[in-house]
């Protein structure tokens, strides 16, 4: 009688958080940063405001069609590491970005790169919503007219009703698209800037903690959204809420005073993360 | 051992996870009374102490209930995540398994009540009662090993409980799911197995034999070795949710030799 038993080796088994606190607390990121398919990959990337190092030697990549979390307490840098994914780290005073970070193979740190399109293609979804003080119609509008994606009135009707539908947005307000965006409420807001960045067709949207102004309902739908967005684009988000990290992204990175800790997939980092530092926090035992 | 009692930022978190753990461990320190006093009450023939046993059950039940009560507020209010859900979920499947423990240790009482209505109310025989004694002896202690490996987080206190398992499976010839597949050699060349549970079962026929009136009495040895020796296992389950807590890693089914060897290798 033959019996084959499931047998648990020596690598099946985690590291306890105090083996790997022996190795040092900072003894590089743990868990694999790269992914199959890059949409981004970040290498070696430091940021500096100033003389203060606020991004340390981080590396992540942005796989497609996926969303990645970034999480970690206050300071951490989370949002600077994301910022520099479309470089709106540039338009701050001061701060400096070395190491590289391509999109789709090409270095957006190049000096001959325009930053218009690539912000088109990595678009942003802020903490705020913020339309622009016009009608619900030329919010969306704006972008595509000024990228010059469409060639008449009719497309441009077509991409507006589309990028609203993509948005979950058209049927709230398909009959009110002259009025101001400013008048719809909180999530509706968010999700006309969600829209408004689909509409000059990016390849990866930016979030960041684009439901910390909003309702339980309004996040959910939000939250409901990114799942569906998920499917077309790439998402890079970073949230204060742990639980939303855990149902809305299929990896996480969490990230501790400039340094990325440990970054995997998001069921393991919430059940079994390998560092102290990822325990502490996800347990809220600090931060 | 795994660090688990670093204070949340919120303490009442604290508190709420620690009062889990001590209905838990109450529970068990219950349980294993209740597994003393039902195997006392079959040596000595006291079924006074055997109706207590059976009486207590209820608060045995009632116990799971709290426990239950407890972990469903924390995962409603809390959220838990990492060691904290290992940690609630584990506390959860230990009440469990000390639930029915504790029912087994109520069938044994059950057991000794039966016997003495088979033997008039004198206590069985010594020598019938033979292998419950030294069953007994491994079954608690695998019992209060795995709970002591539980309220330390202990992974070798837990290793130690599967070792000492093996013992059990040796005297009562019981094959748990971890059965391995020496274990099923063993079966198959009919040794070590041989010398367990089957020749407890040999030895009480023998009594049959000389005396087929006793085959009522004999059945109800059968009865309590293998409620102990199921006792041993729930004992097993408890260390497997042990190892589940402290490195994140299910080890039911798995070969516990093997287990054993990966986990004291990688110490070492």
């Amino acid at each position: 009688m033959s019996t084959t038993v499931e047998v648990a080796t020596e690598d099946a088994v985690a590291m306890t958080a105090s083996d790997l606190e022996q190795e040092g607390v900072f003894g590089g990121t743990v868990g694999d940063y790269t992914v199959k398919d890059a949409r981004m990959q970040c290498r070696g990337v430091d940021v500096y405001y100033g003389e203060k190092r606020a991004i340390k030697h981080v590396s992540l990549d942005v796989g497609k069609r996926e969303v990645v979390s970034m999480i970690g307490p206050s300071g951490c840098g989370k949002s600077t590491f994301l910022r520099c994914l479309n470089r709106m780290n540039d338009e701050i005073p001061g701060c400096r970005v070395t190491g590289t970070i391509k999109l789709d193979g090409i270095e957006i740190y190049d000096k001959k790169l325009d930053v218009v399109p690539l912000r088109a293609q990595v678009g942003m979804v802020f903490q705020k919503p913020n339309p622009f003080p016009k009608s619900i119609y030329e919010n969306i509008a704006y972008g595509p007219r000024i990228h010059g994606l469409t060639n008449n009135k009719a497309e441009l009707d077509e991409l507006v009703a589309s990028s609203l539908r993509k948005a979950g947005l058209w049927d709230e307000v398909k009959d009110r698209l002259d009025q101001p965006g400013t008048g719809l409420s909180g999530g509706q807001q968010q999700r006309l800037c969600i829209a408004r960045t689909i509409s000059v067709s990016p390849e990866v949207i930016l979030m960041d903690e684009p439901c910390s102004a909003l309702d339980p309902i309004a996040t959910a739908k939000i939250e409901e959204l990114i799942d569906e967005l998920r499917e077309n684009y790439s998402i890079a988000i970073v949230t204060h809420s742990m639980q939303q990290a855990a149902r809305v992204s299929q990896r996480t990175a969490y990230f501790h005073l400039g340094d990325l800790v440990e970054v995997g997939e998001t069921n393991q980092i919430f059940t079994s993360p390998n560092h102290k530092l990822t325990e502490d926090y996800i347990t809220g035992r600090f931060g | 051992m795994t660090e688990v009692t670093k204070g949340h930022t919120v303490r009442k978190y604290d508190k709420e996870l620690s009062n889990a753990r001590k209905l838990v461990l109450e529970m068990g320190a219950q349980v294993l009374e209740q597994v003393r006093k039902s195997v006392s009450a079959l040596g000595e023939g006291d079924i006074g102490l055997a109706r207590e046993v059976v009486d207590n059950e209820r608060k045995i039940d009632a116990c799971e209930l709290d426990i239950d009560e407890a972990i469903f507020d924390l995962i409603a209010k809390r959220q838990p995540a990492a060691i904290d859900l290992r940690f609630i979920l584990a506390l959860s499947k230990v009440a469990g398994d000390l639930e029915r423990a504790g029912d087994k240790a109520a069938q044994i009482a059950w057991c000794a009540i039966r016997l003495m209505g088979r033997t008039s109310r004198r206590p069985a025989s010594k020598k019938i009662l033979h292998h419950i004694h030294s069953l007994d002896q491994v079954t608690r202690r695998l019992l209060e090993r795995s709970l002591d490996a539980l309220a330390k987080v202990d992974v070798d206190l837990a290793l130690d409980v599967f070792e000492d398992g093996s013992q059990l499976g040796d005297l009562a010839g019981h094959q748990s799911g971890s059965a391995t597949a020496d274990s099923h050699e063993m079966l198959e060349d009919g040794s070590e197995l041989d010398d367990g549970f089957d020749a407890a079962i040999r030895h009480a026929m023998t009594f049959v034999f000389e005396d087929t009136q006793l085959v009522g009495q004999v059945l109800d040895v059968v009865f309590v070795l293998r409620a102990l020796a199921n006792i041993g296992d729930h004992a097993g389950n408890i260390a497997e949710q042990v190892i589940f807590i402290a490195k994140g890693k299910d080890v039911r089914y798995q070969n516990k030799e093997v287990l054993i060897d990966a986990l004291r290798e990688r110490k070492a």
